[in-house]
Formats: structure tokens, sequence, C-alpha cells
């Protein structure tokens, strides 16, 4: 790969890399130094990054250039919501807020039904078509573990003794195998991520890499 | 005044969407696309609530003396510097750039990365078959950390199989019963804001 | 001395990770991935594209997932590029728009793409679902009128060309994701209401989560973690950095399994002896 160990870019790379694997050795004052740094950092490119892709443009081009004066209303409701730092005034902040909370509660109601629907209807089992015995099994176990694991989420129900107790016995066994396939899933992630990191240090940064 | 006319804005604000998304005339009142820009450009103005926030927090503590100060004093430097460099130059500008992809990216991933040792350590101390619950869990689990994997296959033909079965049908099941129930809660949540019976977002107790 | 297999000190655990893993990247086994049917459909998808067509890419990840998440970016510019379909990419996470000009590049120029011209990078802008939502009544107006380097959309024909996130002027939408927001979004305010197909690349840890989707066809095909990446670069004859992380990812996942057994093992043995 012919790489540079005293590459400036890898080099810095690789020395934060190593400082934040410091830690798997014991949580130490470079950690911490690192760890603000990153926070600092990562606020600040998201100031950079709005104010060139929304704010200058939409107060250059849209509000001065283009003549749209009603985007000064939403332009002074946004600041608006830094009354909350104003004790005597930070019911102010409640204008804002209230928009964005009401507008996505609006979202929600409107549109997750579509994407909702067709869960619950290819819950149901359906023979048709060129299904075989293994397809048209797997259809009943996943309407069984459908059904079952929702009883389970049946909170105000007495359940004891009755059809519902025994389908959120069999659900919890339904949401165990889930969770089981979520561990498993998010051990194989972090191995991977882990994988990431070493095939820079050994490729990008010494080099050892084909 | 000060709690009833926010909850009329709540309200009618998310009126809006549902009327513009369930009625023909609504959509073609063109409200809903107005509203939605207003929503865009008041949240980009919002963008600074977070850093006044931990500005406000560092700033205390560094007042104070608190234990690990100068940690703070890192943090305010790399916010102002970084955030004057990026305003100055777009986060795509020579050294803005250089920093996120030589500081920043590397921090980031790295951090990420180092959950990968706690995990496989508290997987060695805690996965032990002590009830038959935990043994499913540990049996599917390892089914699919090693199915997911090329290893799998290559210790045992046909393990890769079993674990897309798994993630397939038992898993589907369980999860779909996960989406539905947030789906209804997240449902139940969006009527009681619009009813205005949810009121955590104007500070107070929340609920009525 | 059984039992004490349960105890072993967790810097152990460490060392033999770190040790593994650097291994198996050094002197690789070469283990064989088999490509399963949930990247293959999405592959499959992907390739029915016509040529001139769009493929509109949502970025909403960042450099935290960057070794699962830029090989599958990559393939699927390299794919996308070969097939001349045209790409349109749009961030609801805000290093997204950043990766996506640091990805495109190198495959643009292998296969001689313009910027503005084959690829349009909306980049990223706040809002989350809310400006998706918004792109879908007009591009233009919901991003500012900017691309992610500030550059004004109208100036490019690409970005002359693409006007709405609807059926009219997109034919499929990837959206690679490592969490909210993302897919959900995705699916509930363009691919539903507007009849556009899709598909998703996620991270490993959303898998489980994701698989519904897939079950009920509102997903055209799911490519999962890196081994989703390293499918389809089988698929797309390019190999990359997914297919050389395979054999230490393996490893290192035998290595826990193999700690998890010595747990149990110890575990089991001293419960014998009460």
């Amino acid at each position: 790969m012919g790489a540079n160990i005293f590459d400036p870019a890898n080099l810095t790379g690789a020395i934060i890399t190593l400082a934040v694997l410091s830690f798997l050795i014991k949580d130490n004052p470079v950690f911490d130094l690192f760890q603000h740094g990153f926070v600092g950092l990562y606020f600040a490119y998201s100031i950079g990054l709005t104010y060139h892709s929304y704010i200058r443009p939409t107060i250059v081009d849209d509000i001065v250039k283009k003549g749209h004066y009603s985007y000064v209303i939403p332009v002074i409701l946004g600041l608006l919501v830094y009354f909350m730092f104003v004790p005597s005034m930070n019911w102010i902040a409640r204008y804002p807020m209230s928009f964005w909370v009401g507008y996505g509660a609006g979202y929600i109601l409107a549109f997750q039904p579509g994407t909702l629907m067709p869960q619950i209807y290819n819950t149901f089992i359906r023979f048709y078509g060129k299904a075989t015995f293994l397809d048209n099994l797997n259809a009943i176990l996943l309407f069984i573990g459908v059904i079952t694991a929702l009883a389970y989420f049946f909170f105000t129900v007495r359940k004891q003794g009755t059809a519902v107790g025994l389908a959120a016995e069999t659900g919890r066994w339904v949401i165990m195998i889930a969770l089981g396939a979520a561990f498993g899933s998010t051990v194989l992630y972090r191995i991977t991520l882990f994988v990431g990191r070493m095939q820079f240090l050994l490729g990008d940064w010494l080099g050892l890499l084909k | 005044m000060r709690k009833e006319l926010p909850i009329i804005v709540t309200v009618l604000s998310g009126l809006v969407v549902i009327f513009s998304r369930y009625f023909h005339y609504g959509m073609q009142l063109g409200l809903m696309d107005t509203l939605d820009k207003w929503y865009l450009v008041s949240a980009s103005f919002a963008i600074l609530l977070g850093v006044v926030n931990m500005v406000k927090i560092h700033w205390g503590y560094i007042r104070r003396r608190k234990e690990g100060w100068w940690n703070s004093i890192v943090l305010l430097l790399c916010l102002f510097g970084y955030g004057a460099l990026t305003v100055q130059q777009t986060v795509d500008g020579p050294q803005a750039a250089w920093i996120y992809n030589n500081l920043i990216t590397p921090g980031d991933s790295t951090m990420f990365a180092l959950i990968a040792f706690f995990i496989s350590s508290a997987a060695y101390r805690a996965f032990r078959v002590r009830t038959k619950e935990a043994t499913v869990l540990l049996i599917t689990a390892v089914i699919v950390l090693l199915g997911k994997a090329p290893i799998g296959d290559a210790l045992i033909n046909g393990w890769g199989t079993l674990a897309d079965w798994i993630l397939k049908v038992p898993n589907t099941g369980g999860f779909r019963a996960i989406i539905i129930g947030a789906a209804i809660g997240a449902f139940a949540t969006g009527f009681r804001i619009l009813l205005g019976l949810e009121r955590a977002h104007l500070g107070g107790t929340g609920t009525k | 001395m059984i039992e004490r297999l349960q105890s072993i000190d967790r810097r152990i655990i460490y060392v033999l990770l770190i040790l593994v893993i650097a291994l198996a990247l050094l002197k690789p086994i070469g283990l064989p991935v088999k490509v399963g049917p949930m990247t293959k459909s999405m592959y499959d998808a992907v390739d029915a594209l016509p040529a001139g067509s769009v493929l509109w890419i949502g970025m909403d990840f960042n450099q935290s997932s960057k070794a699962e998440q830029y090989p599958m970016l990559s393939v699927i510019l390299d794919h996308a590029f070969r097939k001349n379909v045209k790409v349109v990419s749009f961030a609801m996470w805000p290093n997204g728009g950043q990766i996506f000009d640091q990805l495109a590049a190198p495959v643009a120029k292998k296969y001689n793409k313009q910027d503005g011209v084959d690829y349009l990078n909306i980049g990223y802008k706040p809002g989350g679902s809310v400006a998706l939502r918004a792109m879908v009544t007009d591009i233009n107006t919901a991003a500012a009128g900017v691309d992610q380097n500030g550059k004004p959309l109208a100036s490019t024909p690409l970005g002359q060309q693409v006007k709405k996130l609807s059926k009219d002027y997109v034919g499929f939408i990837v959206d690679i994701a490592a969490g909210d927001p993302g897919t959900t979004d995705y699916l509930n305010y363009v691919s539903t209401p507007e009849k556009i197909p899709m598909a998703t690349a996620v991270v490993n840890v959303s898998v489980p989560g994701e698989m519904p989707y897939v079950q009920s066809g509102q997903y055209k095909g799911l490519m999962g973690g890196l081994r989703g990446a390293a499918e389809y670069e089988i698929l797309a004859r390019a190999p990359g950095k997914a297919a050389s992380g395979m054999d230490s990812q393996s490893l290192g996942a035998a290595l826990i399994v193999l700690f998890i057994i010595f747990g149990n093992v110890g575990y089991l043995a001293s419960r014998g002896k009460k």
C-alpha cells in the first residue's frame, strides 16, 4: 500500500485511535481530554454545516434576493426558542416548541398508518400461488409468532389460566428469540467496527495489509 | 395566554398536516407546503440551542474549577475554534475537512468500536444457561452471531440458512409485535398532543 | 479447576480479540461468502433500473458506522455508475453529505462521471423527516436551493431535471441508515405515499428490527451489515473493503462464542459440585 507512518493525516488518525483505545486499559486523562474535544468539534461541525446549507441561503437568497419576506416569520419563530434562557420570559419559547411538537404529531397521525397497515395484513396467512409446504409452514409460524408476542404485551388483561395467558406465555419465547437475534447481531456489528479500526491501523497507517 | 395559546398553536399545526394528507382540498390549498418550509427554517435557526446550553454548563464548570475543568476549556476551544473555521470555509473547506477526516472520523469510529470489547466481555460474563429463557436467548444469539458471519457455514453447512430462518420467521414475529405496539403508542401520544392532554413540551409536569 | 473458566480476566479477552482480528487481517484465510436472498433481491432491483433513470440514496449514517457503511455506499455507487444510472443523495444525518462527497469522488472518476450531471449531492438539510417529506413537494424549496457545498441546485443539469422526490423523477430509493431518522421515515413519508420502491442498507444491529418490512415486501431487499456489503460486492463484481473484513469478523465472532462456551462449562461444573 506504500503507506507512510509519518504522514500527518494518518499519524493524527492513529494517535486518536490509540488514545481512544487506551480506555480499555483504564479510564485516563488523555481519553477524557479527547472525549471533551470531540463533543466540541461535533457541535461546531453542525453549526458550520447548518449555517451554509440553510441559514445563509435562506437569508441571502430567499429573503434578500428573491424577496420571500414571509420567511421572516419562521426565522423569528425559530429565534424565539432562545427565550428559554431568560427565566422571566421563558414562556415565549413555548410558541416554537408548540409548533414543532404539534406538527410532528400531525406527521405521525397522518403518515404512519400507511406504513403500519402492510405490517398487519401481511401477517395473515395467504395460501396461494406457488407456495411450498415450507412457505406455508413458515407463514403459520409467523402468524402464531406475531399474535402470541402481541398477547405478551397485553398488560391490562387478566392472564392467569386464560387463553390469552397461554398465548402470552408462548409470546414470551418468541420475544426471547427476537432479543437473542438482536443481541447476536449487535455483537457482530461491534466486532465489525473494531475490524474497521484495525484495517486503518494495520493497513492505512502501517501499510502492512495488501 | 401563556398556556392556552401555545396549545392552540400545537393543535392547529397538527391539524394542518392531517387535513392536507386526508383531504384532496387540503393538499390543493398548499398550507402544508408552507408550514413544511416554516418548520425547516425555524428548526435551522434553533440550531444553537444545544450549543448555548453546553456553553452555559461548561462555563460553570470552569468558573467553579470543578474537577477536570481543563477538559471543559478544551471543549469550548474546539467548539468556538472549529465553529469559526467551518462557518468561514464550510465543512468541506481544506482545513475543516482535514479535521473532520483525521480527528472526528477516527475518534468517533473508534469510540463506537470500543463497545466491541465491553459487549464481548459482557456476553462472556452474563450469558449463562441459568433459566430456560436465558438458554433460548443464548442459543439464538450464538446461531445468529456465527450464521451471519461466513464462519457459520464454514463450520457446518446450512448454519447460515438456519440463522436466516430465525431472522425471517420467529424474529420477524417478535419484532412485528414490537413495531405494532410502538406504532399504537406513538399514535396515542399523537392524539394526546393534539387533544391538548400531553403538555411536556410546554414545561411543567407534562400531563393533565 | 474447570469452575475457574467462569472468571477469566476481561483483559485476556481484550488482548485475544485484538490478536485474532489482527492475525486474520494479516493472514486472510478467505472464508467463502454465500450470497443471501435479501442482498440478491436488492441487487436485482438496482440492476433492473434503466440507464439514465434516477437512484435516490439516503445518507442516514455517519463516521461511527464507517466500517460497515462506507463499503455499502461505495459498492452501490459502483453498481449504479456502471449501469449509467444517475444518483441523487440527501442526508438527514449531519455528516452524511460530506461522506457522500468523499466516497463518490473515486467511483465517479473510475467511471468518468460528473458532479451535477451524473450525480447530485443535495447533502444535509436540517429538519429530519419534515425535510424529507418536503422533498416530495419540491426539492429546491426543501433544500433552500443549494447542494451540500452551497452551490445552487438549479445551476446543475441533474438539479434541474429532478424536481421532486416522486415517482415521476425517482426510480428507486436506497436508504443507507444507522438509526433514526432513517428507514422508517422513508417508508412513512416517501416510499408508501409516493409508491416509489425502496431497499435499505442498514448496520447489522438493525437487521432483526427491519426484517418485518422485508417480509411484508415494503423493502425490495436489504443489505445487512458488512456481510451484506460483501455479498453485494460479489454480485457487482467489485471486491472492496467489505470482502477483506469477512475473515477477521468471523474469527472475532468465533472467539466470543468460545468464551461464552467456557463461561457456561465453568458455570455448569460449579453447579454440579453444589
